[in-house]
C-alpha cells in the first residue's frame, strides 16, 4: 500500500510503543530529473498500524526527524515536519525544504477560491476543481510557504502554487508529490539552485 | 426447520465440501493457493502463505490448551493482514473468536472479553530487528484454556460479536460453524464471486457484517482488500479509493455508497447493501450498472437473513430468505398477519445464533407456538409482504442506526444516567444543517458537562459518545417518558454556557463549530487545540471572510483563542462601522479655488523669468529693447554701459533672485501669513485648511525650499516654520509646513522621510503631528504617519512606515512595522567628536547652495553663447521663426545636456574623494561632501530625468564613477554615488533608493552596495549600506533588499520575504541579450528620448520669453510683462499638456493589457511617453497643477476613466488606458497606479479599477488587475498585490497589504 519504499526503518520510542517509519518518495514529474539535483529524503511516519496518539506522533515523529536530519550526517540538514494524525511526513534535505501533508477534505467552493491566487483561479487549467485538487493546491502551498521560512507569513491568495506551474518549479524551488496512504496527500518543495 | 444433513447436502455440491469455515477455508487454499488472499495495508499474502500463518498461530493456541468449546478474544489494527490471521488461528484452533476493534476504548475490551469469557487474546504487535519493522501477533493469556472436546464439529461457535444492548452491557451473540457456513452457501446461491474480484473489506470486525467481506473472498478464492480505517471513515473519500484499489466486489451501507461518484465505481460489479433502509433513486442509479443487492439481518441471525436484489426502476425490498432461514410477520399477539400487512419480522431455521447470557436468549429466541417454532428471533423491525419481497418498514423501539451502526439509546442514556449527579437523561438522534445525523445526550441535574464527557468517553465508544446539552429539565410526555420530539434542537449553544458569550464571540464560535464540528468550547478555548489545523484555519478564514472581508490566515495563528479572534475580528470591522459617511461638498467651489492658486503659485517663478527674459532681450533686444534700461534703473549707473557689465548683472541677479535662503525666507513669509495655530485633527477636504495646506505645499517645491534641507540653517528654518526642534538635533528632510513637529536633541531624520504632516483620507484632510524623542534615528524614506511618536533612543530603519507610538530605545522596522530588538546595536557607544560648525565649514555650505544653483546656469552658457552667435532672421514670418529655433532647440538642448553631465560629473568626482567607507562625523568634509553630491544627483534628477533608463543610462553612471557591468538597465534611482556597483546584466527599476549613507547621533556611516548579475530590483525598492546582492535575484515592489541573500532569490516585503518566482517564458534575445539590430534601433530611440523632452522644454521656454519679451516690447513697460508672465506660463503649461496627449495617441494609441519585452519597440515607445511626460509636464504643470481639477482632465484626455471630483496628488501613471477611477478617489503624494510590471525584464500590462471613494496613501503602489473596492483606504508605503480585490470599505496597510 505504501509504494516504493526505499529503506524501512523502525524506530523504538519508549517500550513497548513502536513507530513505523518508512522512507518514501517524492513522485518528481520532470523531463529530466537529472536536473533536479539530490532530492530531499522523505520519510511517512504512521501512527495507525501502531497504537500512538496525536501527541505522542508528534513527539515520535520530532526525534525520527532529529535523527534522520542529523543521519545526512552534515550540520547543514534541513529539515521539515507535518502532520495529519494518524500519519506524519518529514523531510530532510541539505537546502531549504519544506513538506505538507492533508486530509482529503470534501471540495468546497468558497475554500477553494480562497487558497488560489488570482491568476490560478481564473484559468480552467490550474483553477482546483475537485476534492483532491484542492487539498493539492493547499498543500503544495503549505509546503512551498514552510520552505520558504515562517509558513504563517504568507497568505495562500499571494503564494502560487508549484504544483500548478509547468515542471513543478519555478526558479529554484522545486516540488513533488509524495506517495501517502490513500485519502490523503502529501507534497514537499525543495530549493535547487539550476546549474 | 432446515436439518444439518440437508444443509449439507446443499453445501456438498461445490464450494464447501463440509460443515466448518475451516473446511471451506481449505478448499479454497486447495484450489487457489498462490492466488492473492489479503492485500493489507502492511503486505501482500497469498492463500497459502495465509493458511500457513494462520496455522501457526492455531498451532500456538492449542499448544495452551485452546480448543472447541474454547474463546480467544482478537484485538488487531484493522487492515492489517495480522488481523486476518489471528480470526482464521482462532478458528482453526476450534475456538471461537471474540473480536474487538483497536479504536474501542479499553473498557469495552476489558467488558466484552470479561463478557465473553475468552481464555487468551492475541493483540498486534510489533517487533524490531536490524532494518526491518515487523507486525506480529502476542498472545496474552488470562486464564487456562479448557477445550471441551477435541475435533471442531459445525454446531462449535465460529463468533461471538457483541451488539449494543439496552440494559447498558453489550449483548454477546454466538453463531455456529453450521450458521456461518449456511450463510456463505445462502449468499453463493443468490450471486457468484470468483477468484479475480477483489473484496473490499470496510468494516471493523467488531461488526458482524465483516464476516461478509471476509468469507465472500475466502469462499471463492478472491482477494480480501481493507480499507484504512481513515478513508472509511471519511466516506466520501472510499469511493476513489475503490477505483485506484480496483475493487470490484462492495459490500457496504446505502449511505456511503451516496457519496461516491459514478466513475469510483465503475470498476465494481457487485454491490451488496446492508444495514440500513436503501432509498429508491440510490438504490437504482447503482444498480443501472452492476448487480446490486438490497440485505437485512440482525447479528442474531448470523449476518444476513433475508437478500432481494434491486432493479432498476422496481421497488426495493429486503427481499426473500437465504436458503436454511425462515421468516414470518407477526402481531402483537404473536399471530402471522394477513399478507400485505405490517408486524414484526421473526426470524427461525439454519442462522439462529444464540445469545450469551441464558436469561436472555431465553426471552428473545422464544418459541413462536402460533407457526410451531421452538427457536424465533424476534427482531423489532417491522416489515410487510409485497410480492417482491418484505419491505422494510422501521423499527418497534428505540433502536438506532447511525453510520450503519446499530445503536440502542437506552444503552446510552443507562450510562449517562449512572454518571454522577445526572438526574435525567435522554438520548436522540439529530439531524445537522449539513445532513449529518448526531447523536445529542439531554442531561438534567447538577452536573459538570465536561467531567461527563470524560466519563462517558472511557465507557462508550468514541461513536456511541454524544454531544451533551444541558437543560434544567427533560420535556415530559403525559405518560411521563422523555418528550423526545420537545427537546431543543439545533442546541441553544453548541459553545457552552450562554452567559460567557458575547455576540462576536459566539458568531465566531459557530463558524469554528461549522468547520470542527460541534466541539466544547468555551471564549478561552484554543483553535488549535480544539481541532483545528491549518487546513481548518484556511477555510474558517474563507467564512469568516463573508462578513469580516480583511481576516487573514495569519490572524487565527496569531489569535488562536476564540475570544481574542473575535476581538480581532471586531476590530478589523470597527473603523468601518464607524467611520461616518462624509457628505461630499463644495467640491467644485474649492477645486476652482485650487486653480486659481495655481495662478498665485506661478508668480513666485516669475522674478527668475524676468531675470531670463532681461537676458534674451541683453543679448538680443538692440537698441529697441527696454532690458538694458531696466537693469541699469535697478543696478544704478555703476553697471551701465557695457553688456559685459550687464550680464554679470543679470548672473549676480540670478544669484540673489535664485538662491536658496532667499527662496527659503519667501516660503518662511508666505507661511506665516497662511499657517497661524495650525492643531493636529480633521478638517474637510474641501474647505479653507485644505486650500491652504494644497497652497503651502505646492510652494515648498515651486521654491526648492528642500535645498536649504541639511545644511546648518535647517533646524533654524525648522523652528521658524513653528517646529520645535533641538540645536543638535539632525534634520536632512524639513519639518511639515503645519510645523506640527517636536525633535528632540541629537535625534536624525534622514534624507527622503516622508514628513508631510498630512493627508487626505476619504472627505477629510487629517493633520498629524509627529514626536521624535532625543537620540531617536528616522532612517531615509522612512514614512511619518499621524500618530507617530517615536520615543527616546529609539530607531527606525529605512523604509518603514510609523503609524504608532515607538517605545524608547527599540529598533522598529517594515510595512507594518513591528519591533526589531533593541535600538542603536550597529553604531558607535561614544559620541563622534564634535565641533559646532564653524565659520569655514559654514562657508562650504554657502559655497555649495550658491554652486547649485549656478551649476545649470554654467552648463547652459556654450547653448547661450550659441544663441547669441546666431544672428537671428529679422523681419521673419513668425512660423518661420517658430521653425527656425525648432532646429536650433536640437543643437542648443545637446549641448547643455553635455555640459551639464560633465560638470556633474566632475563634482561628484571630486566630492565623493571625501568620502571613505566607515564612520564619519555629522560635522566634517565628509558630510558636506556627501550633503553637495546628493542635492547635486537630485538637481541632475529634476533635469536630467530623460537620461535614466536609457541605453546611455550605464555609460554616464560610469562617468559619474560607479561601476556598472554591461547590459545593465537602471532607471531613475536616488542614492547612487560611486560606493554602488553593478555587475552584468541587473535592472534597477524607477525609484529604487541606494543608502549607502546613515546617520545617527552625529554618526555619519557609509558602506558600499553591490548589485549582482541578472538581479532585478523593483519599484521603490530600499537597499541599505552594505548589501550584497547574489546573482539571478530579485527585490520586488516597495521592498527592501536582504542584505546578503544568495542567488536566485526572490524578496517581497518589508521585512523582505522570500518568495518564489515564476519565470516567463520569453525570448532571450528580447530581454537579456539583444542582437546588434535591436541595440541600435533602441539607441536611436533612447537618443530621440532624451533629446525630446529637452527640445520641448527649450521650444516651451523660448515660447514664454518671446511671448513676455513682446508684451514688454509692445507695452514698452516691464511691470506688463510681469502681470502677464503667470498667464503665459499656465498657457505655456497648458500647452505641455496638449503636447503629452497628443505624443500618447500617436505614439501607442490605446494600451491594452498584456506582456511585452524590454528590446521591443512598445517599450521604447512607451518610455519615451513616461518620460516626456514626467519631464515636460512635469516641470511646466505638474509641479503646480497637481491637485487641481487639471489633473483628471489630463488623466482623462490620456484615455483613463475617471469620476467625479478625483484628487489626484501624484503623476505616477503610465498606461492611462487601463486605469479607471470611480467617483472622490484620492490619490495622494506619491501614490502609484503601478499599471505594468516588469519582472525579468518583460513588460506586463494590467487594469487597475479604484472604486469611489477609495483613498490611496501616500506612496503606495497598486501592481496590476487589481480592484480597489468603493470607500478601501490604503496606508502609505503599501503595495496592493497584483490580482488583488480588496472588499469595499476595507482598510489595508503594509507591503504586501494586510488588513490595518
Amino acid at each position: 500500500m505504501i509504494g516504493l519504499p526505499e529503506e524501512r526503518t523502525s524506530l523504538l520510542i519508549g517500550d513497548p510503543q513502536v513507530i513505523s517509519v518508512h522512507q518514501t518518495m517524492p513522485l518528481v514529474a520532470h523531463d529530466n530529473p537529472d536536473e533536479l539535483g539530490q532530492l530531499p529524503k522523505v520519510y511517512l511516519v504512521s501512527a495507525d498500524v501502531t497504537k500512538l496518539n496525536s501527541d505522542q506522533l508528534r513527539a515520535a515523529t520530532r526525534i525520527a526527524c532529529k535523527e534522520k536530519g542529523a543521519m545526512g550526517g552534515s550540520r547543514e540538514h534541513q529539515t521539515s515536519r507535518s502532520y495529519r494524525f494518524p500519519f506524519a511526513l518529514f523531510a530532510v534535505h541539505s537546502d531549504s525544504v519544506g513538506i505538507d501533508i492533508e486530509f482529503v477534505d470534501p471540495y468546497d467552493p468558497v475554500f477553494a477560491e480562497s487558497i488560489c491566487t488570482p491568476a490560478e483561479w481564473s484559468k480552467s487549467q490550474t483553477r482546483p476543481e475537485t476534492s483532491l485538487e484542492v487539498a493539492d493546491v493547499w498543500s503544495s502551498k503549505e509546503a512551498l510557504a514552510k520552505a520558504l521560512g515562517d509558513a504563517v507569513k504568507y497568505d495562500p491568495r499571494r503564494l502560487p502554487s508549484l504544483a500548478l506551474t509547468p515542471d513543478s518549479a519555478t526558479g529554484a524551488w522545486h516540488t513533488a508529490r509524495i506517495d501517502v496512504p490513500f485519502g490523503y496527500t502529501g507534497w514537499v518543495v525543495w530549493k535547487h539552485e539550476n546549474a | 426447520m432446515d436439518t444439518l444433513s440437508d444443509l449439507d447436502g446443499h453445501l456438498a455440491s461445490d464450494t464447501v465440501p463440509n460443515g466448518t469455515l475451516i473446511e471451506v477455508l481449505h478448499a479454497t487454499v486447495e484450489r487457489f493457493k498462490e492466488r492473492p488472499a489479503i492485500e493489507g495495508v502492511n503486505e501482500l499474502i497469498s492463500y497459502g502463505e495465509l493458511w500457513n500463518r494462520a496455522r501457526d498461530v492455531a498451532d500456538e493456541l492449542r499448544s495452551i490448551g485452546v480448543g472447541p468449546g474454547e474463546r480467544v478474544g482478537v484485538r488487531v489494527a484493522s487492515g492489517t493482514t495480522e488481523l486476518y490471521i489471528a480470526i482464521l488461528g482462532v478458528l482453526m484452533s476450534g475456538a471461537a473468536y471474540v473480536p474487538v476493534d483497536v479504536d474501542d476504548p479499553e473498557s469495552r475490551a476489558t467488558q466484552v472479553f470479561g463478557e465473553g469469557d475468552v481464555c487468551a487474546i492475541l493483540e498486534g504487535s510489533v517487533s524490531v530487528n536490524t532494518s526491518r519493522m515487523e507486525m506480529g501477533l502476542s498472545l496474552r493469556n488470562i486464564r487456562d484454556a479448557r477445550a471441551t472436546h477435541a475435533d471442531l464439529s459445525p454446531i462449535d461457535d465460529a463468533w461471538i460479536i457483541f451488539t449494543s444492548g439496552s440494559t447498558g452491557v453489550p449483548k454477546g451473540v454466538a453463531a455456529s460453524h453450521r450458521s456461518a457456513v449456511a450463510f456463505i452457501a445462502g449468499e453463493a446461491a443468490l450471486w457468484s464471486v470468483g477468484e479475480d474480484d477483489r473484496v473490499l473489506a470496510g468494516l471493523s470486525v467488531g461488526f458482524d457484517a465483516s464476516c461478509e467481506e471476509m468469507w465472500l473472498a475466502w469462499a471463492n478464492g478472491a482477494c480480501l482488500v481493507p480499507a484504512p480505517r481513515n478513508i472509511v471513515r471519511s466516506g466520501v473519500d472510499l469511493g476513489p479509493w475503490l477505483a485506484s484499489h480496483k475493487i470490484t466486489v462492495v459490500s457496504t451501507v446505502p449511505t456511503l455508497a451516496a457519496m461516491w461518484a459514478d466513475d469510483a465505481l465503475s470498476g465494481v460489479r457487485l454491490m451488496i447493501f446492508g444495514g440500513e433502509a436503501c432509498p429508491e433513486q440510490l438504490g437504482w442509479r447503482i444498480a443501472a450498472e452492476r448487480d446490486v443487492w438490497n440485505t437485512y439481518g440482525p447479528t442474531e441471525a448470523t449476518v444476513v437473513s433475508t437478500a432481494g436484489r434491486i432493479l432498476p426502476d422496481e421497488p426495493i425490498t429486503i427481499g426473500w430468505p437465504l436458503e436454511g432461514w425462515e421468516c414470518a410477520v407477526i402481531d402483537e399477539n404473536g399471530e402471522p398477519v394477513p399478507v400485505g400487512e405490517e408486524g414484526e419480522l421473526v426470524i427461525a431455521g439454519v442462522g439462529l445464533a444464540r445469545y450469551l447470557r441464558s436469561d436472555l436468549d431465553e426471552e428473545k429466541y422464544a418459541p413462536l407456538p402460533s407457526l410451531g417454532w421452538e427457536r424465533a428471533y424476534r427482531s423489532g423491525d417491522m416489515v410487510r409482504e409485497t410480492p417482491s419481497g418484505f419491505a422494510f418498514a422501521g423499527r418497534t423501539d428505540d433502536q438506532v442506526k447511525i453510520g450503519g451502526r446499530r445503536i440502542e439509546l437506552g444503552e446510552i442514556e443507562g450510562v449517562l444516567t449512572s454518571c454522577s449527579g445526572v438526574a435525567a437523561a435522554a438520548v436522540v438522534v439529530q439531524k445537522t444543517k449539513g445532513g449529518n445525523s448526531m447523536l445529542i445526550g439531554y442531561v438534567t441535574g447538577d452536573v459538570d458537562i465536561d467531567e461527563i464527557r470524560r466519563d462517558i468517553s472511557e465507557r462508550l465508544p468514541a461513536s456511541l459518545v454524544p454531544l451533551l446539552c444541558h437543560l434544567p429539565e427533560l420535556p415530559l410526555k403525559s405518560s411521563g417518558k422523555a418528550d423526545k420530539a420537545a427537546l431543543p434542537w439545533p442546541l441553544p449553544s453548541v459553545a457552552g454556557d450562554d452567559a460567557d458569550w458575547d455576540p462576536i464571540q459566539r458568531w465566531v464560535a459557530d463558524q469554528i463549530a461549522d468547520q470542527l464540528g460541534p466541539v466544547p468550547m468555551t471564549p478561552e478555548s484554543d483553535f488549535f487545540e480544539i481541532g483545528g489545523t491549518s487546513v481548518t484555519a484556511a477555510k474558517l478564514v474563507s467564512v469568516l471572510r463573508q462578513k469580516y472581508p480583511s481576516v487573514a490566515v495569519a490572524d487565527v495563528y496569531h489569535y488562536p483563542k476564540i475570544a481574542d479572534l473575535a476581538d480581532r475580528v471586531e476590530e478589523l470591522a470597527g473603523p468601518a462601522e464607524e467611520r461616518r459617511k462624509i457628505p461630499v461638498r463644495h467640491a467644485k467651489r474649492w477645486a476652482a479655488i485650487r486653480t486659481f492658486g495655481i495662478l498665485l503659485l506661478l508668480l513666485f517663478t516669475v522674478p527668475q523669468w524676468v531675470v531670463i527674459v532681461l537676458a534674451y532681450n541683453e543679448g538680443f533686444g538692440g537698441e529697441d529693447g527696454y532690458g538694458p534700461g531696466f537693469v541699469e534703473n535697478a543696478l544704478g549707473p555703476a553697471v551701465s554701459g557695457t553688456w559685459v557689465w550687464a550680464w554679470i548683472s543679470i548672473t549676480v541677479l540670478w544669484v540673489l533672485i535664485a538662491n536658496a535662503p532667499l527662496r527659503s525666507m519667501v516660503y518662511l513669509l508666505v507661511r506665516r501669513l497662511m499657517m497661524r495655530n495650525v492643531k493636529p485633527g480633521r478638517y474637510p477636504k474641501h474647505g479653507w485648511m485644505s486650500a491652504k495646506i494644497w497652497f503651502l505645499q505646492k510652494l515648498v517645491v515651486t521654491l526648492n525650499v528642500n535645498q536649504i534641507a541639511g545644511t546648518p540653517w535647517t533646524n533654524r528654518l525648522a523652528r521658524w516654520s513653528g517646529a520645535k526642534v533641538a540645536d543638535d538635533a539632525r534634520l536632512v528632510e524639513l519639518p511639515p509646513i503645519t510645523g506640527l513637529m517636536t525633535v528632540g536633541s541629537k535625534a536624525t531624520i534622514e534624507e527622503e522621510v516622508d514628513t508631510t504632516g498630512w493627508v487626505i483620507d476619504g472627505e477629510e484632510l487629517v493633520i498629524a503631528e509627529y514626536i521624535i524623542g532625543a537620540g531617536a534615528r528616522v532612517g531615509t524614506r522612512a514614512l511619518l504617519m499621524p500618530g507617530c511618536n517615536i520615543g527616546e533612543g529609539a530607531e527606525i530603519l529605512p523604509g518603514s512606515v510609523v503609524d504608532r507610538e515607538i517605545p524608547a530605545g527599540e529598533l522598529w522596522g517594515g510595512s507594518p512595522i513591528a519591533s526589531l530588538g533593541a535600538a542603536g546595536e550597529t553604531w558607535p557607544e561614544e559620541d563622534p567628536e564634535r565641533e559646532a560648525a564653524t565659520m569655514p565649514g559654514k562657508f562650504m555650505y554657502v559655497v555649495g547652495l550658491v554652486l547649485l544653483s549656478l551649476l545649470p546656469l554654467l552648463a547652459a552658457l556654450p547653448g547661450l553663447f550659441l544663441l547669441i552667435k546666431l544672428n537671428q532672421p529679422d523681419q521673419m514670418h513668425p512660423a518661420g521663426l517658430f521653425l527656425y529655433w525648432l532646429v536650433w532647440a536640437i543643437p542648443i538642448s545637446l549641448l547643455w545636456i553635455v555640459m551639464y553631465n560633465l560638470l556633474i560629473a566632475a563634482t561628484l568626482r571630486i566630492c565623493m574623494r571625501l568620502i571613505k567607507p566607515g564612520f564619519h562625523s555629522d560635522y566634517g568634509g565628509a558630510a558636506w561632501a556627501y550633503w553637495f553630491t546628493r542635492q547635486v544627483m537630485v538637481e541632475a534628477h529634476m533635469f536630467l530625468r530623460s537620461i535614466f533608463s536609457s541605453i546611455y543610462t550605464a555609460s554616464w553612471l560610469r562617468l559619474l564613477g560607479l561601476k556598472v557591468g554591461k547590459g545593465t538597465e537602471v532607471s531613475i534611482t536616488s542614492g547612487l554615488n560611486s560606493y554602488v556597483s553593478f555587475e552584468d546584466g541587473s535592472f534597477v527599476a524607477d525609484d529604487v533608493l541606494f543608502a549607502t549613507v546613515r546617520h545617527n547621533r552625529g554618526w555619519m556611516h557609509v558602506q558600499g552596495i553591490s548589485v549582482g548579475s541578472r538581479t532585478f530590483l523593483g519599484n521603490s525598492v530600499i537597499v541599505k549600506g552594505g548589501t550584497e546582492l547574489g546573482d539571478d535575484s530579485l527585490v520586488g515592489v516597495l521592498s527592501s533588499a536582504p542584505q546578503k541573500p544568495p542567488d536566485g532569490s526572490s524578496w517581497l516585503g518589508m521585512p523582505p520575504l522570500e518568495l518564489p518566482r515564476v519565470r516567463e517564458n520569453v525570448d532571450v534575445s528580447r530581454t537579456m541579450d539583444p542582437p546588434t539590430r535591436l541595440k541600435v534601433g533602441r539607441s536611436i530611440v533612447d537618443g530621440i528620448r532624451i533629446l525630446l523632452p529637452e527640445v520641448i522644454s527649450v521650444m516651451l521656454a523660448t515660447l514664454v520669453i518671446f511671448a513676455a519679451d513682446s508684451i514688454a516690447d509692445s507695452t514698452g513697460s516691464t511691470w506688463w510683462m510681469v502681470v502677464a508672465l503667470p498667464f503665459i506660463l499656465l498657457g505655456v503649461g497648458l500647452l505641455s499638456l496638449v503636447v503629452m496627449v497628443i505624443l500618447k495617441w500617436v505614439l501607442m494609441f490605446r494600451y491594452r493589457p498584456g506582456g511585452h519585452p524590454l528590446w521591443s519597440f512598445f517599450c521604447w515607445r512607451d518610455e519615451i511617453i513616461n518620460v516626456t511626460g514626467e519631464v515636460v509636464a512635469g516641470l511646466w504643470m505638474f509641479r503646480y497643477a497637481l491637485g487641481t481639477p487639471i489633473m483628471p482632465w489630463y488623466f482623462r484626455a490620456m484615455g483613463s476613466k475617471v469620476g467625479k471630483n478625483l484628487w489626484c496628488d501624484m503623476i505616477n501613471a503610465t498606461e492611462f488606458d487601463v486605469i479607471t477611477l470611480g467617483d472622490n478617489v484620492n490619490l495622494n503624494a506619491g501614490s502609484c497606479l503601478e499599471t505594468h510590471l516588469f519582472h525579468d525584464r518583460v513588460m506586463k500590462i494590467g487594469p487597475t479599477y479604484i472604486g469611489d471613494g477609495a483613498t490611496l496613501g501616500p506612496n503606495c503602489a497598486v501592481l496590476p488587475d487589481t480592484v480597489v473596492g468603493e470607500g478601501c483606504r490604503i496606508g502609505g508605503r503599501s503595495v496592493v498585490m497584483r490580482g488583488e480585490t480588496l472588499p469595499p470599505n476595507t482598510s489595508w496597510q503594509g507591503a504586501p497589504v494586510v488588513s490595518a
